[in-house]
């Protein structure tokens, strides 16, 4: 024994220990400067106390038994402990789209959406030029007026009048956002996960269309607005009749005449360049987006001329004006005053559908949890799901574990040939990982191609109708389940004691009767907390759902529920489904919810089971 | 010397013994045999046809025969020539991860039991408890958290954040010791600690005990913890779904229902080589460490 024990342990494990602790220490040395500045504090507070405590737990020999566990306890912590109280707390927000930034980020956007051309604007051709100064500036030169649709639509106002847009049964009005740059920017913005969807503020169709950058400032240089732009000029400047429109260098502190005679113009008469200024080569127009884009030149009607763009520019006024003295907003032209509703939105006292987006992130109490049960979008596909949940999770334990049951009581008796080999093989099933066999019945359920409907000679619609979908759905996990059943239950069954069956005999017991009275009594002992186990494992069983029919079909009067959904799937496309706004607010409380469930009944077996009591002290 | 060899008479009821036995053979053991063929059909057939169509030229159009009639090796050359889709990447990051995340679960919740087995400190009853809490609390119901916790780790250490399978295997080794540290405590209970303390008197630290003496009496259950760790984590697909966006990087799981949400039919058969390919070594990974699941899996669950 002691040549096996003096392998482990003396110089090398301590070589390897030190080793280990320097990466660790080095990497958090090296990493608290990007901390401190980008000011990360929970990240610095638990980057440095894990960093101490495993110095200290494993170079000290004070505390012996935490040696063993601090690793797993730091990893626990930061990814499972950490996001649970994450989770807890965003469920008390409203964070979603729309409501993702703080309150200044959402003033700030506010006024620049609501950037909207007024009566009589002037649009104009833009150069971007650099000054002596090397600051960029751009030369405006003034497109006739019934030139300028060229630019209508791609700044006009979705978001101040969005009751009215969306009581209107008119096509919705699209409009896209840069970002935090506070410019309306025709570019579309990057899509994250976070930063794309529809926001829905009166009813639930499809209604005012809003993207946020969520900050991101897109650096793609969408060609076809280049092109675009270049149409305009050759139309609104090929023909000098009444001479050449003015052009004016256009700075933040307003717009700078430039006499005509220091205009430089190629053949068709564009605007390539202002003596004085020095040109920026076209591909350099990408890297200098932003700055582009944040030049605001005060303009001649009040408002400011803001870019479209690397070709064109237009004369802005914004229809809501910010007052911080009172935190109110103020339409100038319909004199509605907006104000802060306290749940993260500026919106209209009289009409609260009527709302300024975007809003903020802000804290919203108990409203996520109210929403489950009184919004009437929420409250019917939720008790759809939640009710499914439970058939789903409840068939599923018992189907499984009687087919299972049975098949070990059939495969269990002494003597019987071929035991070890049909054991062996009813277990693949278990042996395969999940997701693939699920994938696969995906393709042999197919209703047009699927093997089972051609070899069957059918044509059910196995996926594609709700009830099937159903049906499929527990067929499938019972092809998966039955197995793990089946183990569990053969090792189960050849741990009674054979003299108690021969007693019940012999007392008179019909095989029936043995089975009911004595080895279901004791197999439900051994079993009930892998069959409290397996409801639990069932209740969230994303997998069996999601990868089979992706929770659908799509059921009535929901945009996101599905007939198939358990509530783990439909969370989950509440906070992550692409193409619809991410509730992460409400998918919060949902998980909440769910683990009261799963908590309460696996506490309950918990308590009733002897796994605490049986710890020797 | 004939008499030593008294020959018909006992072969006489042998016929008789038959007849009967046969009827009561059906009813014993027949019918048995018979459960376990239909069981055996319902269980395999997915899997027999998956391998014929793995090497059948269009399984979508086929007329569904078991052994396919033109045996083709086209679905997989289409599987590993499709740079879009890069199985080979998607293999390899699996195993490997899944490989890694398995030796490590295995060592932190073997180190965790340990402890709570082997020592007795402040907290010792809290921490287990603590521990059973904590696990029913899956770890992908916070995955909202989870993803923006990765992208702030991203953006200081950018190897283990966003789209990063270390970042990913992190995430997992958080899940690590719940319920698989009770599971190996229940084992390590069963072994007497007279043997630690005859080895503690010949000099060992606590360390060789470990290392040497308490892991490797415990194979079986570390087999099995590491086996179900394995298996769970090529299954898993919501975390790694909501982590890994980049095509290079995906796991399996990811990968492949990417490949097939789409374009079912047209990716079917080089889908079903996909799938034979990777179920391959979890089967016989499975299969070569079976005699230890049924005590393992009594002794706690884990997957169901």
């Amino acid at each position: 024994m002691q040549a096996l024990i003096s392998r482990f342990g003396g110089t090398p494990a301590l070589i390897l220990k030190l080793l280990f602790l320097g990466l660790v220490n080095g990497l958090a040395i090296w990493a608290l400067p990007q901390l401190i500045t980008s000011s990360a504090w929970v990240m610095l507070v638990v980057l440095v106390g894990a960093t101490l405590a495993l110095d200290f737990v494993l170079l000290t020999k004070r505390f012996i038994p935490a040696k063993y566990v601090i690793i797993g306890a730091i990893l626990l912590l930061v990814f499972q402990l950490i996001p649970i109280a994450y989770t807890v707390s965003i469920a008390f927000t409203n964070y979603s789209t729309g409501h993702i930034g703080t309150k200044q980020d959402a003033i700030t956007q506010i006024e620049a959406n609501s950037l909207s051309e007024t009566d009589g604007a002037v649009s104009y051709t833009m150069l971007p030029l650099y000054s002596e100064g090397q600051e960029v500036v751009l030369a405006l030169t003034e497109v006739p007026t019934e030139d300028t649709t060229a630019t209508d639509g791609t700044a006009t106002d979705g978001s101040t009048d969005g009751s009215t847009d969306t009581a209107s049964p008119e096509p919705s009005v699209q409009t896209e956002f840069g970002g935090s740059d506070g410019t309306a920017s025709p570019e579309p913005s990057v899509q994250t996960e976070f930063g794309a969807g529809e926001v829905s503020t009166a009813s639930p169709e499809p209604s005012v269309q809003t993207e946020f950058g969520a900050g991101e400032v897109s650096t793609a240089v969408p060609s076809s607005e280049a092109s675009l732009a270049e149409d305009d000029m050759n139309v609104g400047v090929t023909e000098p009749a009444g001479g050449w429109p003015p052009t004016y260098i256009g700075t933040d502190q307003g717009l700078d005449p430039v006499d005509p005679g220091d205009v430089e113009r190629d053949a068709t008469g564009t605007v390539t360049g202002v003596v004085g200024y020095k040109t920026i080569p076209e591909e350099a127009y990408p890297s200098l987006d932003s700055q582009i884009a944040s030049i605001k030149v005060p303009g001649p009607t009040g408002g400011y001329i803001v870019a479209q763009g690397f070709g064109a520019a237009v004369e802005l006024t914004p229809v809501v004006t910010y007052d911080e003295a009172t935190d109110t907003f103020t339409n100038t032209t319909s004199g509605v005053v907006y104000t802060d509703n306290g749940k993260g939105s500026f919106t209209n006292p009289d009409n609260p559908e009527d709302e300024l987006l975007p809003g903020w992130r802000t804290g919203v109490g108990f409203t996520n949890f109210y929403r489950i049960f009184s919004d009437p979008d929420i409250t019917g596909p939720f008790a759809k799901v939640f009710v499914w949940t439970f058939v789903f999770a409840l068939l599923t334990v018992l189907l499984t574990f009687a087919i299972g049951l049975g098949l070990a009581m059939a495969l269990n008796k002494p003597g019987m040939r071929g035991q070890r080999v049909y054991r062996s093989l009813l277990i693949i099933p278990y042996a395969i990982p999940g997701f693939l066999s699920i994938l696969v019945f995906r393709g042999l359920l197919n209703d047009d191609f699927g093997a089972i409907n051609q070899m069957l000679g059918l044509n059910i619609p196995w996926l594609f109708d709700p009830n099937w979908a159903k049906v499929s759905v527990l067929l499938v996990n019972l092809w998966l389940g039955v197995p793990y059943m089946f183990l569990v239950s053969t090792g189960a069954l050849q741990a009674i004691p054979s003299e108690m069956q021969e007693a019940a005999r012999i007392d008179g017991a019909r095989s029936w009767q043995v089975f009911r009275l004595v080895n279901l009594p004791l197999l439900l002992v051994a079993l009930t907390p892998l069959l409290v186990a397996s409801f639990a494992f069932n209740f969230n069983n994303f997998n069996a759902i999601y990868l089979l029919t992706g929770g659908g079909p799509a059921m009535d009067g929901s945009s996101v529920a599905g007939a198939t959904d358990i509530l783990i799937s439909y969370t989950y496309k509440i906070a992550f489904s692409a193409g619809r706004g991410n509730d992460f607010g409400l998918a919060s409380a949902i998980s909440i919810i769910i683990f009261l469930i799963v908590g309460t009944i696996s506490g309950i077996s918990f308590a009733r089971s002897k796994a605490l009591r049986e710890d020797r002290t | 010397m004939t008499a030593t060899i008294p020959a018909p008479a006992p072969e006489a009821p042998v016929p008789t013994r038959q007849r009967r036995t046969f009827g009561a053979w059906l009813r014993i053991m027949g019918w048995r045999h018979l459960v376990a063929l239909l069981a055996l059909v319902v269980a395999l057939f997915p899997v027999l046809w998956v391998i014929s169509a793995a090497f059948t030229h269009d399984p979508s159009i086929s007329s569904g025969a078991i052994v396919p009639t033109n045996p083709t090796m086209e679905n997989f050359t289409r599987l590993f020539g499709n740079p879009d889709q890069p199985y080979l990447n998607w293999y390899v990051n699996t195993m490997v991860l899944a490989t890694l995340v398995a030796v490590m679960t295995v060592l932190i919740a073997g180190g965790a039991a340990y402890a709570f087995s082997r020592f007795r400190f402040k907290g010792r009853k809290v921490g287990l408890m603590f521990l059973l809490l904590v696990q029913m609390f899956p770890q992908f119901l916070s995955l909202t958290a989870i993803y923006i916790i990765m992208v702030n780790i991203g953006d200081v250490f950018p190897p283990i954040g966003l789209d990063s399978l270390a970042g990913l295997g992190l995430v997992y080794l958080g899940g690590a010791m719940g319920v698989n540290a009770w599971l190996i405590k229940g084992f390590f209970d069963t072994i007497p600690m007279e043997i630690d303390e005859s080895a503690k008197v010949d000099g060992a630290t606590h360390g060789q005990v470990f290392w040497g003496i308490i892991l490797p009496l415990a194979v079986p259950v570390l087999a099995v913890v590491g086996l179900l760790s394995f298996i769970g984590t090529i299954s898993e697909f919501i975390i790694a779904s909501a982590l890994i966006q980049d095509p290079g990087t995906k796991t399996l799981a990811v990968g492949l229902y990417g490949y097939i949400a789409n374009e079912y039919s047209e990716n079917w058969g080089p889908f079903c080589a996909g799938a034979l390919l990777a179920a391959i070594p979890v089967v016989i990974v499975f299969m070569f460490l079976q005699r230890f699941i049924v005590s393992g899996l009594t002794a706690g669950s884990v997957k169901g």
